[in-house]
């Protein structure tokens, strides 16, 4: 079973018994919990558009350890055109969900411990790349949604892991067995991690060599005895719960946060990927980092799409289309939108091939994407809400449209045209509220900005990366500072 | 005529892909017995939803005798009017299968 259905996927979350906490309660049935599905159903997604064909180019590619043909979001890209697709796909998804549709962590994870591990066993004589090998054949066999998890609670944020007044402040490993280890910390932000089947850990950041027992990569099953998630909330999160499907903006689809704590978790040999190896700490975080500020050049584009549709939308339905300043803005949340997918396109085709035989998109273009991406999206959100107007922050409830004394005025005086049904305006307008300040806004905007690394992060990358002597001489070669060899034409 | 469909993956179209199919499809189904095949075909449609066009035709070029390309509103690296584009892959599809 290299490729499963979205009900076969459905099924396995039905099989999964985790302690998950919401609302100060346990959560039993979280499959089919209101606040909880749309996720679901965003992930669904994955699976459903890998089984049409009008989709597979993007949707699948073909394993390189089975042969198979496989969920693309469990590839280890073999080629510039791999990261490319990878990036469209993401694009593809966003249009499909209107959110984040959380897999990309997971392959993005995939990825950078795929070519880590080759690079500590070739400078250690370890083996922890043939385990890795194992438990991808294991994914892709299984078409399993994998959680990528990386990052800490981490305590105060001037000290390092081993400085922390509470060592759990950052993910460790407390105790040594012969058949593995115990480990203790907790994950925040874990976007997608109740709707996968298993969880990837990496470490926060780069380490001391003091810092061994921080220095831990691994992965388990969701279900682990000791693993506890509590269910983050998002703006508006319980009109989920008032039983309608016009307030919530997004009818089918919503992402997920949720805080993870690991207590006292045991992870078996077979399933540990680095141990110990600090110096490979810092590789493993900057090439997810780099793989995951790629991701971003597809997944907020493709709901920056959705955006852009829904501005449209709500001009015509208010008959103001038509104007040259309306037209005007449209015009720039597209420019936007596109720069924004051109440096997930750039970086992805600047990619190179690692020692492990995977591919790495361009780092510095990876960082400059998503730098963009921390600003971009707030602009396009901008724009939307000044095309909108402000009734979609004024407007009344869905139940008010339908009360049987009052729904008939509300839908009058909020109809704008004879053509377009008030609930068409009021559903448009919802939509741009989920996605700008509703539950959508915690991805397509504070995502957009703390995601993959806040922005200060990219700039630190930025620096590192550009030569910014070549540049100086460069200059001081025009105007003469520097004799400039290249002025020979002989 | 054995017709084998290849679509891209659909991030960015410019046209409606499964629509351009579903009327070529019935346009030449006017013309010839139709059956729609993965591999051994007559000819083949690599149905781009934009001009980028992007699936590897190196990695499916086997499936097919010979292939129409649509990227957008191109067909075979040549520029067309969208609305007439259901009859120019009709007729290159025709052209292709008798040669």
């Amino acid at each position: 079973m290299a490729l499963k259905t979205p009900q076969q996927y459905l099924d396995d979350l039905r099989q999964l018994k985790i302690d998950l906490y919401m609302f100060g309660e346990k959560v039993e049935n979280y499959v089919d919990h209101p606040i909880i599905r749309p996720s679901i159903n965003a992930m669904a997604m994955t699976y459903k558009l890998a089984q049409d064909p009008e989709y597979e180019d993007l949707m699948t590619a073909t394993s390189n350890l089975t042969g198979q043909k496989i969920n693309r979001f469990t590839h280890l890209h073999q080629s510039t055109e791999d990261l490319v697709k990878k990036v469209k796909m993401q694009r593809l998804l966003g249009q499909k969900t209107g959110c984040c549709f959380q897999r990309c962590v997971g392959m993005d994870a995939f990825n950078a411990v795929f070519n880590t591990t080759y690079e500590i066993d070739q400078a250690k004589g370890t083996n922890y790349h043939q385990r890795f090998i194992d438990y991808m054949k294991y994914v892709q066999e299984n078409d399993l949604a994998v959680d990528g998890c990386m990052t800490d609670a981490r305590g105060d944020r001037s000290k390092s892991p081993g400085q922390q007044p509470d060592p759990d402040a950052y993910l460790h490993v407390v105790e040594r067995r012969e058949d593995g280890v115990v480990v203790r910390g907790c994950k925040l932000h874990q976007t997608g991690m109740i709707n996968s089947h298993e969880i990837l850990v990496m470490p926060n950041n780069a380490l001391k060599e003091d810092e061994k027992e921080w220095a831990i990569s691994f992965a388990i099953p969701l279900d682990t005895p000791g693993m506890i998630y509590v269910y983050g909330r998002q703006s508006c999160d319980t009109r989920k719960l008032e039983g309608g499907n016009v307030d919530i903006g997004n009818v089918h689809f919503g992402g997920q946060e949720v805080m993870t704590i690991f207590n006292d978790v045991f992870v078996p040999n077979d399933r540990i990927f680095m141990d110990g190896e600090t110096e490979f700490a810092g590789t493993l975080v900057e090439r997810f980092a780099g793989y995951h500020r790629q991701s971003y050049g597809g997944c907020k584009v493709g709901v920056g799409d959705t955006l852009i549709g829904a501005a449209k939308a709500i001009t015509d339905y208010q008959g103001v289309s038509r104007a040259s300043h309306v037209k005007d803005k449209i015009i720039e949340m597209c420019h936007l939108n596109e720069t924004l997918y051109s440096c997930g396109i750039a970086c992805s085709a600047e990619g190179h091939k690692t020692a492990a035989g995977n591919y790495l998109i361009d780092l510095l273009l990876a960082n400059v994407c998503k730098q963009n991406v921390t600003r971009f999206p707030y602009e396009i959100a901008r724009i939307a809400q000044d095309l909108a107007g402000g009734f979609f922050v004024t407007m009344p409830s869905e139940k008010d449209f339908e009360h049987p004394e009052i729904g008939g005025l509300v839908k009058k005086y909020t109809a704008s045209s004879s053509t377009v049904p008030a609930e068409h305006r009021q559903r448009m307008l919802r939509l741009i509220e989920n996605l700008t300040m509703g539950c959508a806004a915690v991805g397509y905007l504070t995502e957009s900005m703390h995601g993959a690394g806040s922005p200060q992060a990219q700039r630190i990358m930025i620096a590192r990366l550009v030569d910014l002597e070549h540049r100086k001489e460069l200059a001081e070669r025009l105007c003469g500072v520097k004799e400039n060899p290249d002025i020979d034409w002989e | 005529m054995k017709l084998r469909i290849k679509y891209c993956g659909g991030c960015n179209p410019i046209i409606n892909r499964s629509k351009l199919v579903k009327e070529v499809i019935n346009a030449l189904s006017k013309e010839v017995d139709v059956e729609i095949v993965d591999n051994d075909a007559d000819v083949g449609i690599l149905v781009g939803g934009c001009q980028v066009c992007c699936p590897n035709l190196s990695q499916i070029e086997d499936q097919a005798k010979q292939w129409v390309i649509v990227g957008g509103d191109w067909v075979d690296h040549l520029s067309v009017s969208i609305d007439q584009l259901p009859q120019i892959v009709v007729n290159k599809v025709l052209a292709k299968y008798d040669n």
